[in-house]
């Protein structure tokens, strides 16, 4: 009895506990299918895939168009941005450049100054070189003053030519006379033939006089004509450099007129 | 120093001066003919000399003349004088002149050459100073006679002194016979 006992409690236990557990199980497939119920009720409700893609193109629409305003309004906002850097930087700069303008205006009067004074100091050099011209002329008066006495001096020595060429012909006329008078014009013969040798001597001597005033005549004016053409070619030069003083003059007087402006 | 294509170059600068300056007269019969020695002295003749200086040289240039008929009617028509033959008074003047613009014209083309030059005034001397060329010591010489026809001839003498230790460097391509040189005035 006693085992019947347990037998039959065991049996209502376990009945019991299976019927817990089948309760469960019930109770959770109960769940699960009521969620699928509703899962199926719900993929019912579900539109079809064409409304869906239609649903899915105006939200892409929907996401475009807020995507191009939200740029918009970034480039837009950089644009005012950039626009209020440029203007900052355009104030500033202008700024700078004014007073870099300043300064260098302060600069150019001063060189302008500089230089001024600088091209006065040259303009008088040059003008004091140019006196140069005055030498030259001296020296070439001073050249025609060797030579007009050059030339005295070969008319002199023609003079004393032509008085040997005549003592020479009186020696000989002498020394005829001397003969013709025989024994007593020996002795003037001798003194006859003595003058004519003398004269002789002068007469080479009054050439190679002559040879040497040539001579002189052609080392004095080639001399004087370098010095001369050496003149003319420093006063070119010179005249050159003043010209190119002049242009500098004109170039400072442009620098001022456009540093006042 | 003197290279050779120097003496070359001053024989065309002083031979274009010579056809340029010599007037009524065709270009081309204008001719030198390079002698080796100056000719002996004529029985009369104007010697004229006339310098070309630089920084580094000088060329003192020497032109002999006879004193004859032909020189005289040459230079007659030259100056477009109205007698057949400049009188023997004026002849001088007319020589002076005329070495003025020959030598004038060369030193215009020297002047572009060596860049700065300068020249004389021309100045007569007796003929018998010639035989003293070799006093200024000239490194070289270069005699020639200057032939036109038969209208005028004369001798011409190039005596060409560098300064001690220089050379004269004249590029003889820069100075063509033939070319036409942009002509500038100027007072020489």
């Amino acid at each position: 009895m006693m085992n019947l006992a347990l037998l039959a409690a065991g049996i209502v236990l376990g009945a019991a506990l299976a019927a817990l557990r089948f309760s469960v199980i019930a109770r959770r497939l109960k769940s699960a299918l009521g969620e699928q119920t509703r899962l199926a009720a719900s993929l019912a409700e579900r539109p079809s895939a064409d409304e869906l893609a239609r649903r899915l193109e105006e939200a892409r629409a929907e996401l475009a168009d807020a995507h191009a305003t939200a740029l918009a309004a970034q480039a837009s906002a950089h644009e005012q941005a950039l626009q209020a850097a440029l203007d900052e930087a355009r104030i500033e700069g202008e700024l700078h450049a004014d007073e870099r303008e300043h300064d260098g205006r302060a600069r150019l009067r001063d060189l302008c100054g500089e230089l001024g004074r600088t091209h006065a100091q040259v303009m008088s050099d040059i003008e004091s070189l140019l006196g140069i011209v005055m030498i030259v002329e001296r020296w070439h008066d001073e050249l025609q003053a060797v030579l007009a006495n050059n030339g005295e001096l070969k008319s002199q020595n023609s003079e004393f030519a032509r008085i040997v060429k005549n003592v020479v012909i009186l020696s000989l006329n002498a020394s005829i006379e001397a003969a013709r008078a025989g024994e007593h014009g020996r002795g003037f013969a001798v003194v006859a033939d003595g003058v004519r040798d003398l004269a002789e001597t002068a007469s080479k001597w009054a050439i190679d006089y002559k040879h040497n005033l040539d001579k002189n005549d052609f080392i004095t004016t080639t001399t004087f004509q370098d010095i001369q053409a050496s003149g003319n070619m420093i006063r070119t030069a010179i005249l050159t450099l003043k010209s190119t003083s002049e242009r500098i003059g004109r170039t400072l007087t442009t620098a001022r007129a456009v540093h006042s402006e | 120093m003197i290279p050779p294509h120097t003496l070359d170059t001053l024989e065309q600068i002083f031979l274009r001066a010579l056809r340029e300056t010599s007037a009524g007269i065709d270009a081309a019969q204008i001719t030198l003919e390079r002698q080796t020695a100056p000719a002996p002295l004529a029985q009369a003749s104007h010697l004229l000399a006339l310098t070309l200086s630089g920084y580094d040289f000088r060329i003192v240039v020497l032109f002999d003349f006879a004193v004859d008929e032909t020189t005289r009617a040459f230079f007659a028509r030259q100056f477009r004088r109205r007698e057949s033959l400049i009188a023997d008074e004026a002849l001088p003047d007319a020589l002076s002149e005329y070495v003025n613009m020959v030598c004038g014209t060369a030193n215009r083309w020297l002047a572009s050459e060596t860049r700065a030059t300068g020249m004389s005034t021309p100045f007569i001397l007796q003929a018998e100073c010639k035989r003293h060329i070799e006093r200024i010591a000239p490194e070289q010489s270069l005699v020639y006679r200057v032939k036109a026809r038969d209208l005028i001839e004369f001798e011409l003498v190039l005596c060409i002194c560098p300064t001690q230790g220089a050379t004269l460097d004249l590029a003889p391509a820069s100075v063509q016979i033939e070319e036409a040189v942009g002509g500038e005035l100027e007072l020489f």
